[in-house]
């Protein structure tokens, strides 16, 4: 054995560490002939004790709240640790949720969608179905408090003609008013039905209504009613024409009482009423 | 029939406490706690920096306890490099409490911080506890990786392999690294009587009183 491997060994031959005992003995026996490693080796047997000794000594630890401490940490940690295992659930929920309202969004415009498309398909088709009376036409006798055979024409109600359903309401509210103001018996400018075959005057109050029986509900019913008797009832019309039949829209309540009346004039007719406009 | 934590070996113990066993983790603190804490404050000769390392390293286990890999060394291991680690760091921070190793390992022992060193003139008749108290304050005048070495095979009596996986270190720089300290410590403590040379200062200080 030489003085680096005696080196190597002398910390273990005076800390009494596990050695070979052939290494042990080398190592001796080498201690015994070197005088440097004899040196080192009373030099570490000097250190050994009182590094023991100081080893010994030291029983001191960590400070009790330290402890406190670390134990509190832990118990916050499992805690959120807790929450966090709960968290996807939460969250999986939650995008549970946002997709529902995702689709219920999404379904909520196609319906939107729908419904617009047939209404407006609606609005197409009702001017065609106004053309084709055998669809919705009804007849019916004795309308009229003068017991003229009339046609009845009953047609659905659509935008256009709660227009004028409105518009025969003011009419009715307006009362004999309408009759009487110059105004009131003006006509105003004809209105181009849908179809754009026949156009009609504003209604026109009937004479013996009154304020008071402005009607909430009732029927328009398309009417021929002699000329005579539209010019003998005082109705803007041609006094030197008094034959024929005339066209007209009739507001009918639901008492059966006549309230109100337009006239419609055929554009494709030849036979034309002349409707006063003044 | 219920296992009491005491009995539990540490992997046990680790595994328990990774599944939310408070019990474990405490078992496993009053176990390692006072060898950190000592490694802690013989390397940084600070209470205040030992508290805070002891602190840390059981936070740091509590957090990233499943990185522990009992394959690769005991718990104790593990816990001291984690407290080696930390302390390195509590001692760049704090230049002024101590020297840090400049990384030549071929240092020669002079350039060994002096401020400790302990006039050898005067310690004839130190007592046991001013003793050790000196041999503490020698180790701290040791440079980082020779003081290292020191705490854990000397103080803390691991083996050299133990040693070398907390410090990162093969076996051999491990074994020439403490000798190398042994002497730096031998020529700090020169004058320095042995603990059987004191027990007979105070016998013959006895009789002849």
């Amino acid at each position: 054995m030489n003085c680096k491997d005696f080196e190597k060994v002398v910390s273990d031959l005076v800390l009494g560490h596990l050695i070979m005992a052939a290494k042990k003995t080398d190592a001796l026996a080498h201690k015994e002939n070197c005088a440097r490693c004899a040196s080192l080796f009373s030099k570490e047997k000097y250190l050994t004790p009182l590094l023991q000794m100081t080893t010994k000594a030291e029983t001191t630890s960590a400070p009790a709240h330290v402890k406190a401490n670390l134990l509190k940490a832990f118990a916050e940690e499992q805690a959120k640790i807790s929450r966090s295992v709960y968290a996807p659930a939460k969250s999986s929920n939650f995008f549970a949720w946002k997709w529902a309202a995702v689709a219920a969004v999404i379904l909520i415009a196609v319906l939107s969608v729908t419904t617009l498309r047939l209404f407006r398909s609606e609005q197409k088709t009702e001017p065609q179905q106004a053309e084709n009376p055998n669809t919705n036409i009804e007849k019916k006798n004795n309308v009229n408090s003068t017991n003229e055979n009339v046609e009845k024409v009953v047609k659905q109600e659509s935008p256009q003609r709660k227009v004028e359903k409105n518009k025969v309401d003011n009419i009715a509210r307006r009362g004999k008013n309408v009759n009487t103001t110059p105004r009131r018996k003006s006509v105003e400018p004809l209105i181009e039905n849908a179809n754009n075959n026949e156009a009609t005057t504003d209604f026109i109050a009937l004479t013996y209504m009154d304020e008071k029986s402005a009607i909430d509900n009732g029927m328009i019913v398309r009417v021929q009613v002699p000329r005579a008797t539209l010019i003998a009832m005082g109705l803007p019309l041609n006094a030197a024409q008094t034959d024929g039949y005339v066209k007209a829209d009739v507001v009918i309540g639901d008492d059966g009482v006549a309230r109100a009346i337009r006239l419609v004039q055929d554009s494709s007719s030849t036979s034309e009423t002349k409707i006063k406009t003044n | 029939m219920a296992i009491l934590v005491s009995e539990l070996s540490d992997v046990q113990l680790v595994r328990q406490m990774l599944a939310g066993d408070a019990d474990a983790f405490e078992e496993i603190y009053d176990r390692k706690q006072p060898g950190v804490y000592r490694f802690a404050l013989r390397m940084s000769g600070s209470e205040n920096i030992a508290e805070d390392v002891t602190q840390e390293v059981f936070m740091a286990l509590m957090r990233d306890g499943s990185q522990y890999d009992e394959q690769r060394g005991n718990l104790s291991t593990y816990l001291y490099a984690i407290a080696r680690y930390r302390v390195l760091r509590f001692l760049e921070k704090d230049r002024a409490f101590v020297l840090i190793y400049d990384g030549h390992d071929n240092e020669d022992e002079s350039l060994v911080n002096e401020r400790f060193i302990t006039d050898e003139n005067l310690l004839a008749d130190l007592a046991q506890d001013q003793i050790i108290e000196k041999v503490r304050q020698a180790i701290l005048a040791l440079p980082v990786h020779y003081r290292e070495v020191v705490v854990l095979c000397n103080l803390q009596e691991m083996t050299y392999e133990e040693a070398a996986k907390v410090t990162g270190c093969a076996v051999g720089t491990v074994r020439s690294r403490l000798h190398r300290a042994r002497s730096m410590l031998v020529k700090k403590l020169r004058g320095v009587k042995e603990p059987n040379e004191i027990k007979q200062i105070s016998f013959s200080t006895r009789y002849a009183i």
